[in-house]
């Protein structure tokens, strides 16, 4: 009789694992539209199993302990705050999504691959053809974005744009950073670099191209109405879609750390008709080429 | 009418209560509304101060926010010298986020805190500007992260002068509006009481009695009416003054008419009274003159009398023994009886004659005024009727007394009473014609219930109407004043039987004759018949 309670217990615990296991531990960094848009991508028409934790909703999670329990496939990132959490996952595959630090941390961080939120460097050099533009000033900090300027000054190369680059350190040298470009650019590229843009140094941007008559690609729809020419933002369910990809592709035995780190697979084109007007440039060519 | 009377005159007047009341109420709006529009300015421009101060401070913390982040104080000084040159600036100040001052610039004139007007505006980041991944995802934060603070300085001197201004120009307009609506509220009301004004120079006219004013209306409203209808009042009044001057002229003649004749028959009377009073001396100088020879007379036939009594026996014998013989000029036995009765006569009418003289002197003294007994009337009516006697009848005239057996006394002066009864005897007999036969009645009476006795004397003569009875007691009145009546007699006689504390009454008509009704209370003693009770008789 013992025995057969000891069994009885003995299942009754297990039954719980067995239904909590899954293949996907979704972190979120908190409830918002942009990141429900990406996970609906993820989603698609995969039947991935997955558990949702939402950072936002609990002071503080121990995502190691619930990984160690719950031992999922693979961890899917949402945002700065979600791949923060996972830092100190070293054996389960992280696949980060929205997020500036991922270049930063996969040096240290093998098993996390993702998506950058850079698009190609030629999409942003076509579009500056397109509106005759040659001279284009570029602010970045070195430690954020310099490989991606560094691809952006090759293809520059290829593509007979020069790039008049300044580097900053602290987003207050933006400002003086940017007034050193006063003449000597006929474009302004605004990278998502966290320090060479910040909250309080954006309008600079802008304020620079209504001074200098000088049109601004930014990489976020939110700048348009601050006085971008044109941005090109991420196409974020597709953006799931190509994490989805990424997902299978490891779930499916492929290593994390031999996925490299891939550019969005589909950016939109959008413009601001009003500043393009200002500006004497026209819309026809600058959205020659909208989409990719 | 003195300017202070004037004055206190116009100070009543209708005009001036509604000037007042008008000119206090204009002032009272007057204030109100200056009063409610200086403090409504003075708070809009307060708040406007406040929020331009504000405004400009906003819009600094916006022009600054690049520099300030950059903290760059030469940009930062460069533009707020440009919100220097703001009129009512004073200073400035700009801190970081963490209390540093970047820049500061005051003016040199020092205020006080209450001089100033200070406003202190955040610096934020635009709330549009969003960091990269915030703008990847989306995000929205209305709120810009804090970059520091600018504090703005307004000097408000100048505000404070412009409230001034607007106060007294505030004053003057309200000012203005009031005396401005007064005196066109003191010409409307010159306008409006116009008509007052002449009704009360009318009425004040026709108060000093000049009812000839006719009060001219100055309009149709209810004053002009009112106006006019005084007007036909005042000429109505006038008329009547003048009809009442009239009968008062008329009154005034017919009094002075009355008063003449009242004097001349006053005269007359006095006249008469002056005659009966000689009258009077007269018959108390006849009596002692009637007198002295009737006592002389009376002696005589006493002793005429006595001798004749003592000579009868003697000529009796004589006349037995001689036979019957002739004195004076006839025979003794008729002589006899004739001489004893004349002697008798003689006697007797010389007491009657003595008795005549001593009531008409008791009569024309008066008696002794205060002297009061115990009083028969019956004797009275008969010591009366002794001197009625003595007075002589008239024509044919009875007098019956009828006296109450046993009559109770009075207490009073017998000779007022006598003097009472003659008035009315005589009153009686002249009031019966001398052609015709005439009846007088005395009669006393006793009411045991009343206890009081009464004498009444009547008569059949031409009796009187209710008019003269209401008139018999005036004195100097008489129905024969012509013939020598004193109006006296009764009022006399009716003074005389008041003060014995009783009545005098009349009850007569035209042609049936008059009764008098005399009525004493009965003396406290008792009912006995006094000592001089007489027996009824006639006369």
């Amino acid at each position: 009789m013992r025995i057969l309670a000891a069994v009885i217990f003995s299942l009754a615990l297990l039954l719980p694992a067995v239904a909590d296991a899954y293949d996907v531990l979704v972190l979120q960094s908190r409830r918002d539209p942009a990141f429900a848009e990406a996970l609906s991508g993820f989603r698609g028409n995969r039947a991935f199993s997955e558990r949702v934790i939402v950072l936002s909703d609990y002071a503080d999670v121990d995502i190691t302990r619930i990984v160690r329990e719950d031992h999922p496939l693979l961890v899917l990132a949402l945002g700065d705050s979600a791949l923060e959490a996972a830092r100190k996952l070293r054996q389960t595959p992280v696949v980060a999504l929205i997020s500036l630090g991922i270049r930063s941390r996969r040096g240290s961080n093998p098993n996390l691959t993702g998506i950058d939120m850079f698009a190609p460097p030629e999409r942003y050099l076509s579009l500056f053809q397109g509106m005759k533009r040659h001279r284009v000033g570029l602010i970045h900090h070195p430690a954020r974005s310099g490989w991606y300027v560094q691809q952006a000054r090759q293809a520059a190369q290829r593509m007979g744009v020069e790039l008049v680059v300044r580097e900053v350190s602290t987003p207050r040298d933006t400002l003086s950073q940017l007034a050193s470009l006063a003449g000597k650019v006929d474009a302004l590229w605004m990278l998502p670099d966290a320090t060479a843009v910040t909250r309080e140094t954006a309008e600079a941007y802008f304020r620079f191209s209504q001074e200098q008559n000088v049109p601004v690609v930014s990489f976020a729809g939110a700048y348009l109405g601050l006085g971008a020419a044109a941005v090109l933002e991420i196409d974020r369910t597709e953006l799931g879609r190509q994490a989805a990809d990424m997902t299978s592709a490891i779930l499916n035995g492929a290593e994390a750390a031999d996925i490299p780190l891939a550019y969005p697979r589909r950016v939109l084109l959008k413009t601001n008709p009003s500043v393009l007007k200002h500006l004497g440039i026209a819309t026809e060519k600058a959205v020659a080429n909208p989409r990719e | 009418m003195s300017p202070r009377t004037g004055f206190r005159n116009f100070r009543a007047s209708f005009q001036f209560k509604l000037f007042a009341i008008f000119t206090l109420l204009t002032a009272l709006m007057a204030v109100l509304f200056g009063s409610a529009y200086i403090v409504t300015e003075i708070r809009e421009q307060r708040a406007y101060a406040g929020d331009r101060c504000q405004l400009i401070a906003a819009h600094l913390a916006d022009t600054i926010r690049l520099p300030l982040y950059a903290e760059n104080r030469d940009t930062l000084l460069q533009i707020i010298r440009e919100t220097a040159r703001t009129p009512d600036f004073h200073g400035v100040t700009i801190r970081t986020n963490d209390g540093r001052v970047l820049a500061e610039i005051h003016r040199p004139v020092s205020r006080s805190a209450d001089e100033l007007l200070s406003k202190t505006a955040e610096v934020r980041s635009t709330p549009l500007g969003s960091s990269p991944e915030s703008a990847i995802i989306g995000a929205k934060n209305p709120m810009g992260t804090l970059i520091g603070t600018v504090r703005l300085d307004l000097d408000t001197t100048d505000l404070k002068a412009r409230t001034r201004r607007l106060v007294t120009a505030a004053c003057a307009t309200a000012f203005l509006f009031w005396i401005t609506v007064s005196s066109i509220c003191y010409l409307a009301l010159r306008k409006v009481t116009r008509s007052f004004n002449a009704l009360m120079r009318g009425l004040e006219s026709m108060l000093g009695g000049d009812y000839a004013v006719r009060i001219a209306p100055a309009g149709n409203d209810e004053p002009g009416r009112a106006a006019a209808a005084i007007s036909r009042l005042a000429a109505s009044l006038q008329q009547r003054e003048e009809e009442n001057r009239l009968l008062q002229q008329k009154l005034v003649d017919a009094m002075r008419l009355e008063v003449q004749n009242e004097k001349t028959r006053i005269m007359a009377k006095l006249i008469q009274t002056n005659r009966m009073t000689s009258l009077g001396l007269l018959a108390s100088s006849m009596a002692h003159e009637i007198n002295t020879p009737n006592g002389a007379i009376k002696l005589a036939g006493q002793q005429v009398a006595k001798t004749w009594k003592s000579a009868i026996p003697i000529l009796d014998r004589v006349a037995e023994e001689e036979g019957d013989f002739v004195l004076g000029g006839a025979v003794f036995s008729l002589v006899r009886d004739e001489v004893t009765k004349a002697t008798e006569v003689i006697g007797r009418c010389s007491e009657r004659i003595e008795k005549v003289v001593q009531d008409l002197r008791a009569y024309n003294i008066g008696g002794q005024g205060d002297v009061k007994d115990r009083v028969n009337l019956n004797q009275v009516v008969s010591d009366a009727l002794t001197i009625i006697r003595a007075h002589g009848r008239r024509g044919n005239i009875a007098i019956h007394n009828k006296p109450y057996a046993e009559l109770p006394t009075v207490i009073g002066n017998r000779y007022q009473l006598e003097q009472v009864i003659i008035n009315l005897i005589l009153n009686s007999m002249q009031a019966i014609p001398e052609e015709r036969n005439g009846t007088i009645t005395i009669a006393s009476g006793y009411d045991s219930a009343k206890r009081e006795v009464s004498l009444a004397v009547m008569d059949d003569g031409k009796g009187f109407s209710a008019e003269i009875m209401s008139r018999l007691m005036e004195p100097f009145f008489s129905t024969r004043m012509e013939s020598g009546g004193s109006g006296l007699g009764l009022y006399i006689s009716n003074f005389i039987v008041t003060e014995h504390h009783g009545l005098l009454a009349f009850e007569s008509e035209p042609g049936k004759g008059t009764t008098v009704i005399i009525t004493i209370p009965i003396a406290g003693g008792g009912t006995t018949p006094g000592p001089d009770d007489t027996p009824g008789h006639e006369v």
